[in-house]
């Protein structure tokens, strides 16, 4: 079932199955800081299946968000490989990476980077703009993923009119709107009270057991692990 | 196609938030405006006075100067002498009188003036001569006929005026017209009067003449000097007038372009600093567009772009300036690279200068993204998504 299926409002029962998504093989990465290699990630390897809520949770500079970006292509590896589905990400050109990225991958951050001159409808809409879809359908999808984060009532509305629990439903309604299997994202609670993270968090469950999504949840918080069905704990690794 | 659309897009969600950096944009806009303007403004200068000195030039007429002399305004032929010229001519030939007197222009200003005492043959020699208004001087009148030019831009020289022009007093009994040229700038009168009143007996500038079928200038001056008695140069008109006009079209291009030069390097630096503004403001625009499936190169292509068509309509807006504060005025300016007589002329703004005031402003607008583009490169996008702001 896809959220864009016509029986979208039908509930979905599928369960998680245990087929991989995302194969992580030994990917290690590093950023330098003057003459001075910190590694971020050595020889990570696992693997997240797909239906999976995962959380990554560890201390800070652990590679959490790191490890997220490699999985979405946002970022390259020094080494290892890293594959979703059935595409080795790590072996696609840059635009061939942005290409999948754009197609396969929703991301979520802690300051939900929404276009600030834009309305939220044409917010969501962004990540249709670059597919061959009419107008028409880029709306009703628009509207889809708007009404299952509850707000077709705001879809006119700037972000700067709306409160920060409003605006990341937008950015998931934004991650949703390409039907993308794997959602990724960063703190997504991070800048929100209690109230809206719970909601937020409510709103990734239900997308990951309803709509078969595989997410993948970056969080300093506990109670937001604790909607994941596996937590990982990365440690950071000697520097060089 | 994607990269097409991918470019299309992004450069719509661009120009779209705008309103944000209103102020920004503005100043890249403007900054190409004043630019070009500038620019403009100086070659339309030139090409106006390159086109009245064109207009100027008669073909089949040629001026007849003191040998060695390549001026109106440093030769002197005698009465005898001309009158030895005429009879080797025959009838086809005018002696003229060249002076350089002082009058006011129209905001009271003394400016001088050429007053040209003419001969029975000096209208019939210029083809695109017409009396527009009044009558021709009688013979041996203290009357002057004046260039439309002159007449505009000049105080006191309505019909019927009475003008002080040396020692004397004249009435202006009509005015004429040459299409625009450089001659609309003088004041004629006959030339015995003018001998008279600048204290000049029996002494003119120059012989106004048509040449035989065939016959080069040289030919001609080897014609005349053949007779002991003469040494005269022989210019073509045409020559006469492009050789002035080259002299101030160079002088011209190179002060436009060199100044226009010069400004363009501000504000290349001004767009490029706009451009890196941009980015600072919009990186989270950027790399979220980015992390969206938007390339780096169709962003790049995007805000290059966005950079040129700004500064594309600051030059048309410097264009419009231009053409708003100055079409259909006169421009008076000395004919400094002949004598130093004030000629007036139309501002003329050519397709050629249109269309280097574009190519100006592209050439801003490109080199001006050049750095944006390459810092829009490096985004670090991961990291900037992380960001509050």
């Amino acid at each position: 079932m896809t959220l864009h299926d016509p029986e979208i409002a039908l509930k979905a029962t599928e369960q998680p199955d245990a087929t991989p998504l995302v194969v992580i093989d030994r990917v290690s990465r590093a950023y330098r800081k003057g003459k001075v290699a910190v590694p971020v990630l050595e020889r990570h390897a696992m693997t997240i299946a797909a239906g999976e809520m995962l959380a990554l949770v560890g201390a800070s500079g652990c590679g959490k968000t790191t490890l997220l970006n490699l999985i979405g292509g946002a970022d390259r590896p020094d080494a290892g490989e890293i594959t979703v589905g059935e595409t080795r990400i790590t072996s696609l050109s840059d635009g061939a990476l942005t290409d999948w990225r754009g197609r396969n991958v929703g991301f979520i951050f802690q300051f939900y980077n929404l276009l600030p001159a834009l309305s939220a409808r044409a917010n969501v809409e962004l990540p249709l703009l670059i597919h061959d879809l009419r107008a028409a359908e880029r709306r009703a999808r628009v509207d889809n993923a708007l009404n299952l984060v509850g707000l077709e009532d705001r879809a006119d509305h700037r972000p700067e009119e709306m409160s920060g629990g409003q605006q990341q439903r937008v950015a998931i309604a934004r991650a949703l709107v390409t039907d993308a299997d794997l959602l990724l994202c960063d703190e997504p609670t991070g800048d929100l009270d209690q109230d809206s993270a719970t909601r937020i968090m409510e709103l990734l469950s239900l997308l990951n057991e309803e709509f078969g999504k595989t997410i993948v949840v970056v969080t300093h918080d506990p109670n937001v692990a604790a909607y994941a069905a596996r937590t990982v704990r990365l440690t950071r690794p000697e520097a060089v | 196609m994607k990269t097409f659309k991918r470019i299309r897009t992004a450069l719509v969600i661009s120009l779209r938030g705008l309103g944000r950096r209103w102020w920004a944009s503005l100043n890249s806009v403007f900054g190409t405006a004043v630019v070009v303007a500038v620019m403009v403004a100086i070659l339309a200068i030139g090409a106006g006075y390159s086109e009245a000195m064109k207009m100027a030039e008669v073909d089949d007429a040629y001026m007849i100067l003191k040998g060695g002399v390549r001026s109106e305004m440093e030769s002197t032929l005698e009465g005898p002498d001309v009158r030895l010229i005429e009879s080797e001519l025959g009838g086809d030939a005018a002696a003229e009188v060249y002076v350089v007197t002082s009058i006011e222009d129209s905001e009271g200003e003394p400016v001088n003036v050429a007053l040209r005492g003419i001969g029975t043959g000096s209208v019939d020699i210029r083809p695109g001569w017409t009396l527009s208004a009044g009558r021709m001087p009688r013979e041996g009148r203290r009357q002057i006929v004046v260039g439309k030019r002159a007449q505009q831009h000049f105080g006191g020289l309505a019909l019927g005026d009475a003008i002080r022009l040396g020692s004397a007093s004249w009435t202006v009994v009509g005015m004429f017209e040459t299409g625009g040229s450089l001659t609309e700038s003088e004041i004629w009168a006959g030339a015995t009067p003018v001998q008279d009143a600048f204290d000049r007996p029996d002494a003119y500038q120059v012989v106004i003449a048509s040449p035989q079928d065939g016959e080069s200038p040289q030919d001609m001056q080897t014609r005349i000097n053949r007779d002991d008695r003469l040494s005269v140069s022989v210019v073509s008109m045409a020559d006469y007038y492009g050789e002035q006009a080259r002299a101030m079209e160079r002088f011209v291009s190179i002060l436009g372009y060199g100044i226009g030069s010069l400004m363009a390097l501000g504000a290349i630096f001004a767009a490029l600093n706009t451009g890196l503004g941009h980015i600072k403001t919009r990186a989270k625009e950027i790399a979220t567009l980015s992390i969206l499936g938007w390339t780096r190169s169709s962003l790049t292509v995007a805000l290059a772009i966005e950079t040129v068509l700004m500064t594309v309509l600051g030059g048309l807006i410097g264009v419009a300036l231009v053409h708003l504060i100055f079409d259909d005025r006169l421009i008076s300016t000395l004919f400094f690279a002949e004598d130093f007589t004030q000629i007036v002329f139309d501002f003329e703004v050519t397709a050629a200068i249109l269309w280097q005031a574009v190519a100006m402003a592209l050439v801003i607008g490109l080199l001006g993204s050049i750095g944006p583009a390459m810092q829009l490169r490096r985004l670090p996008v991961a990291q900037i998504l992380l960001q509050r702001r």
